[in-house]
Parts: structure tokens; sequence; C-alpha cells
């Protein structure tokens, strides 16, 4: 019992003491927790404000065109706030500006390797391989922004968002002369526009540049009903009849135009050509034999002189065919008319015109000068 | 039981012996979540410091008086009240494992936390890692002995400790169990590897609950253009090795000069590291502090060459100055930094002569950074993880391999003793070396060796001597006072001398060449020593002075433990 009693006491006064250290150890443990998460909010306070003002001065300094110092700027405050995916987009984006796609790169599949299905990522991917002339890979990428999840600024205006991701997409294809899937993307695209005028003028143009003047057409006459006031809508009207060879409703269309906007030298120039086309278009009905013959001449004459013009501004290109053809035209041209044309003598005008025309096309392409216009738009006409 | 302490007799009542491992995995873990706070804490100190004392583009007497004004403070600090928080932190915590039974001080804990985080806040070129180890090995020794645990069980836990710290501090939890069984232990099989891992992990998971799960380095993902680059690799792992034995021995060159130097300098000596320091970012802004930021461009491949270049070769002068001025840092950080340049130089040289079969300066930059670490701190296999943790990148792991072989190799051949032994040397201190770690296994000279034996003292006279070995039973002695051996003498040496001195003192040499063991020792190794030095005999001393003698031990006692002591015609008498 001597030796016991001493035992139990130290026993109990060395229990006491772990407990008070335990709870000594309990108390550094929070104090130290709380002081690392002020240090860690302050810190991460002070480099989220550097990191935003460097942004702004990045935007500040690609704005101004100095791609090279916001891609520094950039690259400061995507180093200071490395989960922030604004900064890293926008120092792709001034990479990109810098024509440093290849940099721009691997933040781009560090991004889309986080979230595969970020729209405004996507969109600067596709521009990115653009940029790399990798045509398929943009494509794609077009795709998954049209198709993809907007969030954070734009998760209140995600139509909008992939609206405009979907004509940066057609503007790429149409610059890649891919009609075919220009007019693909145009269709969904006709479905969204809804009541936004503004959207369906700019899809009527698309339509018409993507040679679908009748869904143009269709787009300009409801665009007249609901505005018949705007010139601009009858002007794309009568575009559209131009390419539809519809040259008398194109005609009223301009004169519409003019009547509702003013005559401005372009919209005359459109006018006069429509009047033109009326004059020389073969295909009117009731149409007399004289007069369809006559048409039929200044057709081959007009198409006669554009095969010259070609073989004389590339002699290398023009072929023995083209030369025959070239020389028969001519020899044709400087025949004196019949007295008493008949329409088998017209038709047979308008198929060497249309043979010399396709020589033409074939040696120096359908050719942009404006007085070409006319023959292009009469020889397509008659194409069809 | 009859001679029990009333200790032993508690512990044993309390039942905690028996309960021992149960706490030392608890501990583990509360070393884990205390360490990882602290080393936390540390972190975020440091680099909200640093970022207020020497802001970017900050006025340039800022960079030329912040790193002076830092290191005359730390100095005076580390000289007045802290002199054991100098350095790096990881010779003192091996010092603390090998020599002082896992002892560290609270005070130490403390002087360490301050000095460094006024040294690195002021631009110095050292890193936080090798702080942090010591830190994390304090606090494991402090919670160890406060809560009553056997100095075994203290010493134990100083791993667990390091290996916490090196898990927040560098974001790698496998690398920091490594690098404690590696280079700290030198064991990779310890037993403590449990409690090593779970510290570990708990460290690691505190790190991620308050910064987030984000990586030291951010690497762009990379991998071999062509197999043509191994050869470059092997270059750079030729060009890493040579570098980061420029910096050792400069080091250690630097270190040597500096304590010669006289005692009431060293308040003072610090600031010649400050100096350096300021005047370099005069020069280069970018080598002021951990220099991180600048490694995260090394990597992208977005960083300018030639200031890669400049940077490599001042961090080879500024890191060695600072650290043997005696400022309170590590060379871990500095290491990384200085690999990243290297490489990064390397590469970008790669990459303008052979465009298209060689990879981003960025992939050179990070195989850089292993190949120095490789090269300079020693630890081939810790690297390579290292660098696979802190990038996340695996892609490149085999020309890491390749490059941190090549370092290491060069690095062992030119420079014999791996930098932390040779720190230890300096300080006469003998930590076992990878090679001797291996061999203590078994009985160990501590097991068997004779206790309260006096070395022979110098004056005693040949008849003494000859007494003495026929009362112990050898053939030989320490010589000296009390416990402070400074020779051998044997029945040999007394034998082939012509005339027969007076005193002893005549016969035996007073240098650190007579042979000796330490306790930890096995006794395979103390045989080897008998047999190489021809005596029977050999003074047990202690690693921090060799001249402190805790025994003898004796060729019979060694064949005693053994069971072959009396055995007719086997030796022992």
């Amino acid at each position: 019992m001597s030796t016991a009693n001493p035992i139990s006491a130290n026993i109990a006064r060395r229990r006491g003491s772990i407990v008070r250290l335990s709870a000594a150890v309990a108390a550094v443990i929070a104090t130290l927790a709380l002081l690392d998460i002020f240090l860690a909010r302050t810190e991460q306070r002070e480099l989220a404000s550097l990191a935003s003002q460097a942004d702004r001065n990045g935007q500040q300094l690609l704005a101004g065109g100095h791609a090279a110092e916001a891609v520094e700027a950039f690259r400061n405050a995507h180093d200071l706030e490395r989960d922030n995916e604004r900064y890293q987009l926008d120092l792709i984006r001034a990479l990109m500006a810098a024509g440093k796609p290849a940099e721009a790169q691997p933040l781009m599949t560090e991004i889309l390797d986080e979230d595969s299905n970020n729209g405004e990522a996507n969109l600067l991917a596709a521009r990115l391989a653009a940029a790399q002339g990798h045509i398929n890979a943009a494509d794609s990428y077009y795709h998954r922004a049209i198709y993809g999840e907007w969030g954070g600024e734009w998760r209140g205006n995600v139509a909008q968002r992939q609206i405009e991701a979907r004509l940066e997409l057609i503007d790429f294809l149409n610059a890649h002369r891919r009609q075919n899937e220009v007019l693909a993307e145009l269709l969904p695209l006709e479905e969204q526009a809804g009541n936004n005028t503004k959207l369906q003028s700019k899809l009527a143009q698309l339509f018409l540049a993507a040679g679908s003047p009748s869904r143009a057409r269709e787009i300009y006459r409801r665009l007249i009903n609901l505005d018949p006031e705007d010139g601009g809508n009858y002007a794309g009207l009568g575009e559209a009849d131009l390419l539809l060879g519809d040259f008398r409703a194109a005609h009223t269309a301009f004169s519409n135009a003019a009547l509702h906007s003013g005559k401005d030298a372009a919209l005359r120039g459109r006018l006069d050509l429509s009047l033109q086309l009326m004059n020389l278009d073969p295909t009117v009905r009731w149409l007399s034999a004289q007069e369809k013959y006559q048409r039929s001449r200044k057709i081959l004459q007009l198409a006669s002189d554009a095969l010259e013009q070609c073989i004389t501004n590339h002699p290398q290109l023009a072929t023995d065919a083209a030369s025959q053809l070239a020389s028969a035209a001519q020899m044709a041209v400087r025949t004196p008319p019949p007295k008493q044309p008949n329409n088998e003598m017209a038709e047979s005008t308008l198929s060497l015109s249309q043979d010399i025309w396709r020589a033409r096309t074939s040696l120096c392409g359908t050719g942009t000068a404006p007085d070409e216009e006319a023959l292009r738009l009469i020889m397509e006409k008659l194409a069809k | 039981m009859p001679g029990e302490s009333l200790r032993g007799k508690l512990w044993n009542w309390t039942g905690f012996r028996s309960r021992e491992d149960q706490l030392t995995i608890l501990l583990s873990l509360v070393i884990g979540v205390i360490v990882g706070l602290t080393v936390v804490a540390f972190i975020l100190l440091t680099g909200r410091l640093a970022a207020r004392m020497y802001p970017p583009e900050s006025a340039v007497w800022r960079r030329l008086l912040i790193p002076i004004a830092g290191t005359l403070v730390s100095g005076y600090l580390l000289f007045k009240y802290f002199p054991s928080a100098r350095g790096s932190g990881i010779p003192q915590a091996k010092f603390a494992l090998f020599i002082q039974d896992g002892f560290i001080r609270l005070k130490t804990v403390i002087g360490k936390f301050v000095c460094c985080s006024i040294t690195l806040a002021s631009g110095i070129a050292l890193g936080r890692e090798g702080p942090s180890v010591h830190i994390g090995a304090g606090i494991a020794s402090v919670l160890a002995r406060r809560y009553g645990l056997r100095k075994e069980t203290v010493k134990a836990l100083v791993p667990v400790g390091c290996s916490a710290a090196l898990a927040a501090a560098f974001n790698t939890p496998i690398a920091a169990v490594l690098f404690s069984l590696e280079e700290i232990l030198g064991n990779l099989h310890a037993p403590v590897l449990g409690s090593v891992v779970l510290s570990s992990a708990t460290s690691w998971m505190v790190l991620h609950l308050i910064l987030g799960d984000e990586p030291l380095f951010h690497v762009p993902a990379y991998q071999l253009v062509n197999p043509l680059e191994f050869g470059i690799y092997a270059i750079l792992g030729i060009i890493g090795g040579l570098a980061s034995v420029c910096f050792v021995k400069l080091l250690l060159g630097l270190r040597v000069w500096f304590r010669q130097l006289p005692a009431w300098t060293v308040w003072a000596q610090p600031m010649v590291g400050g100096l350096l320091m300021g005047l370099f970012g005069l020069i280069r802004p970018e080598v002021l502090g951990v220099g991180y930021d600048h490694v995260n461009r090394m990597l992208t491949g977005d960083f300018p060459w030639k200031i890669a270049a400049v940077l490599a070769v001042m961090r080879i002068i500024a890191t060695p100055v600072c650290y043997s001025s005696g400022n309170a840092g590590g060379i871990f950080g500095p290491s990384l930094f200085i690999g990243a340049m290297v490489g990064g130089t390397v590469g970008y040289g790669a990459h303008t002569l052979l465009p298209h079969v060689t990879a981003n300066p960025g992939a050179y930059a990070l195989v850089g950074m292993g190949t120095a670490f490789a090269g300079i701190v020693r630890t081939p296999l810790t690297s390579v993880i290292m660098i696979f943790e802190m990038t996340r990148d695996y892609s490149i792991i085999v020309p890491l391999m390749i490059s941190n072989l090549i370092s290491f190799f060069i690095s062992q051949q030119l420079q014999r003793e791996p930098i932390y032994e040779a720190l230890a040397l300096q300080e006469g201190v003998y930590l076992p070396t990878g090679e001797s770690r291996e061999e203590l296994e078994g009985v160990r000279a501590g097991e068997v060796m004779l206790t309260g034996v006096d070395p022979l003292p110098l004056n005693a006279s040949v008849a003494a001597a000859k007494a003495l070995f026929e009362e112990q039973h050898c053939h030989a002695w320490p010589v000296g006072q009390r416990d402070n051996v400074v020779g051998m003498i044997s029945s040999n040496q007394i034998d082939a001398a012509p005339d027969l001195p007076e005193t002893i003192a005549e016969l035996t040499g007073t240098d650190r060449d007579y042979p000796f063991v330490h306790s930890d020792h096995p006794v395979s190794h103390a045989l080897e020593r008998m047999g190489s030095s021809g005596v029977d005999a050999i003074p047990v001393v202690s690693r921090a002075n060799i001249h402190q003698m805790f025994g003898v031990v004796r060729l019979s006692d060694i064949l005693a433990r053994y069971g072959v002591a009396g055995i007719p015609g086997v030796y022992a008498k």
C-alpha cells in the first residue's frame, strides 16, 4: 500500500497531464487552421485582385492592337489565378492574335480536357484549328461549340451565342467553299431565327451566297410583309430574282428598293442590269422569232467577246478547241442576219453561245467583272 | 519486479507499453495535421511577405536593400536566439535522428519558422522545403516527448514529421515518403513506413483542404518527339551533373571559408548573402526569392533562354553564398530552379538546332529539374518520383530517369560525399552514409560494448597498460582522459618499442586515425576495424564527437555474444 498510493497519484497526474496536453494540441490545431484559412483567403483575394488588374490591362492592350504585350498581361493573370478559365481563354485569344497558335494549343487542350463540352472553349478551339489550317477539326469544334454548354457571362444568352457560333461556322465554310455544308447549317439557323428580322435578313444573304436564291426570296418576301418600307429587303429580293432568272421581277424589286431607300449608285447599277437582262432574255414567252434571234445574236456577241478576252489575257491557257470555237463565234457574229430568222436559228445561235461560255468558264472561270454579270446570269438561266 | 524504476512501473501498469504502437499511429495522424497546417502557414506567410517586400516592378532600392535588411535581422535573431535554426534543416533533422535520439527543441522549431520567414520574404535565394522538414521533424519530436514516449519512439517519429513536412511543402506525398526513407533514414524498408505514409497522406490532405488541388508546377503534356532526344537528354544529364558538382563544391568550400572567420562576425555573415542577392537583384530581379513562378514559365517554354542561362549561373553562385553565410533556408527549391533554367537553356539550344526532332524547351526544363535534384541532393529515386508528382506528367519519365542517373553518376564521381553528409562532416559529425546504413543490421556494437570503463590516461606507465590488458583480457585499449579518447595503445606497440618509455604517451598517436565504431554500427563492422588495425578492442564513440567514448567493444565480448566464448581452442580469455 505504501507504494500503491504514490503510483496511483502519479498515474492520475499523468493522465491529467495527457488530457491537458491533448487539449492544448487541439487548440494548436484549431489556431493553425484559422491562421491558414485567414492567410489562404488573404492570398486568394490579393491574387484575384492582381489577376483581374492584369486581365483588364490585357484587354486594353489587345483592343489597342498590342497583342504581344497583351499576351504577357494575360499570362500574368493566368499564372496568378490558375483556376480562372476566363483568363486562360483570354490568353489563348491573345496568343492567336499575336500569331502564336502553337503556344495556345496546350492551353486549349488543358481547358477541353477538363470540360470538353465548354461552348466558349470549343469556339476558341475551332478558331485555333482554323488558324492552324485544320479544317475538319475546326468544323468539329464549331459544332461542339454550337451544341456545348455556355456558362458564366453567357448563361442568360445561350441561344444568341449558339447563333453567333453557327454564323461564324458558316463564314468559315463559305471561306473554304463548302457550300453543301453551309446550306446544312443555314437550315437549323432558319428555324432558330424566329421573328429576329436582322437575323432573317442575314440568313437570306447567306442563302443567296450559298446558291439557294429560292429560300432567300421566301425570306425576303416574309420580311417585306413584315416591313414593306425597308428598301434593303426589296434589293435582296431583286438579287434573289436575278439569280432565279426572273429578271422582270428583279427589276420591279430594285425599283421598289429605289423608291424606299433612294437611288444610290449601286442600286442604279442593279436597275440597269436587270433592265439589260430583261432586254436580253431570249426565253421570254410570246417573243417573236425575229426578236428571239436578235437577242440570241447579242448573247453570242457577248460570249464571243468574253472568250476572246479570256484568250487574250491568258494565251497559255488557250486550247485548240477553244480557239476553233472563238473563230466559229467570230464568223457567226460577222455573218449578216437572215431576213426571216426562225426559232431554230435562234436556238442554234444560243447553243453555240453556250458552248463558247462553257469553254470560257473552263479556261478562265466564270469571272467577276461587272460587264460579264449579265452574260453569266443569262447563261445560268439558259442552263436551267 | 525488483529494481524496476517507478517510471517503468507506471509505464507497465497503465498499459502504455502495449498501446505504444497504437499511440504512435494516432500521433502520426496528429503530426500529419499539425505539420501540414504549419507548413501551409509557412508557405503562405513567406509568399505574402515576399509579395509585399519586393513586388513585381518594384523600385530599385527595394531590390537592393530588402535582402540586406532581411538577412541582417534574421542573422541577428539566429546569432542571439536561435543558433540551431541556421541552414537547411535536413542535416539538422538527421543529427537529431542519429545523434540526439530524436531530440529537437521547440525553440528551434519556432526559430526556424521565424528566421526562414524573414529570410525567404527578403528574397534570399534559398528554399522553404528543407526548413519545413526541420520544422516537421521538430514538431514530431516535441509532441512525442510531451506525450512521454520512449526515446526509441521519439526517434521513430522524427522521419514521420519530415515526411509530413515535405508532402505539404512540395505537394508530393509519395516523394515525401521516399525521401524520408531514402535520405533521412537511409532504409527503404524501415519499420516506420506505415507511420511515415500516414503522416504524409494526412499532411497532404490538409494542404489540399486549404489550398485546393493545384500542382506546384503546371506543365503541358510533353512527350518524346524522336528517339534522338534520348541523346540530348543524356547531354542534359551531363551538364546538369557538372552544374550540380559546381554548386555543391562551391557551397562546401564557401562554408569552410565562412567558418574560419572570427566568431564575432557570425551575426553579420548572413548579410554577405543578402548583399550579393541585392546586387544580383539589381541586374535581374527574377533571381530574388524562391522563383517558382519563373520555373513555371520555363516549364511552359515561355521564358527567354538568355535570361534563363544568366539566372542559372547567378543561382549557382548566390545560393551557396546565402547558405554558407549562415542564412536559414534550404537547397531543394534552388536545386529545382537551377535545374529548370539549365534544362530550359539546353532545350532551347537543342530546339533551335534540331527543331523537328526535339520537344519544346519546357520538356528539357522539366527533366533538368530532376537532374539537378539528383545531382545535388543525390536521391535519384526520390527525384524521379518528386518531379512526376509535382508535374503529374508521366510521359517524360523515361528521359527523366536517364538524365537523373547520368547526373547522379557524375556527381558521385566528382564529389564523393553527398552534400548533407559533407555538411555534417564539416560540423565534425559522422552521419552514417548510405552504404554504412545498409550495414546497420544485426547485433550492434552498442549492445556488446563494455560500459563504465575509462581510457587509459596518457601519463599511465607501460606497466599499468600491461596490467590493464591482463585485467580486461585484451591486447589494446583506448587512451585519453576520463571518457575523452585521443588514441589507442596496444601490446604490439609496446613490444615493438626498442626502449620502453616511462609513459604510454610516447607510444600512442593523438589524431583521428585510431580505430573506433559508433554504437549503431554492427559488430561485423567492429570486427572489420579490429582486423584492419590489428587490435582486439576498440572504443565505441559518439557520432557527434569521436573523442567522446561510450564504452569499449572487445573481441571476446563479440564472441561471447555469439556463444563461442570459452570454447576450447577458440580465442577467449
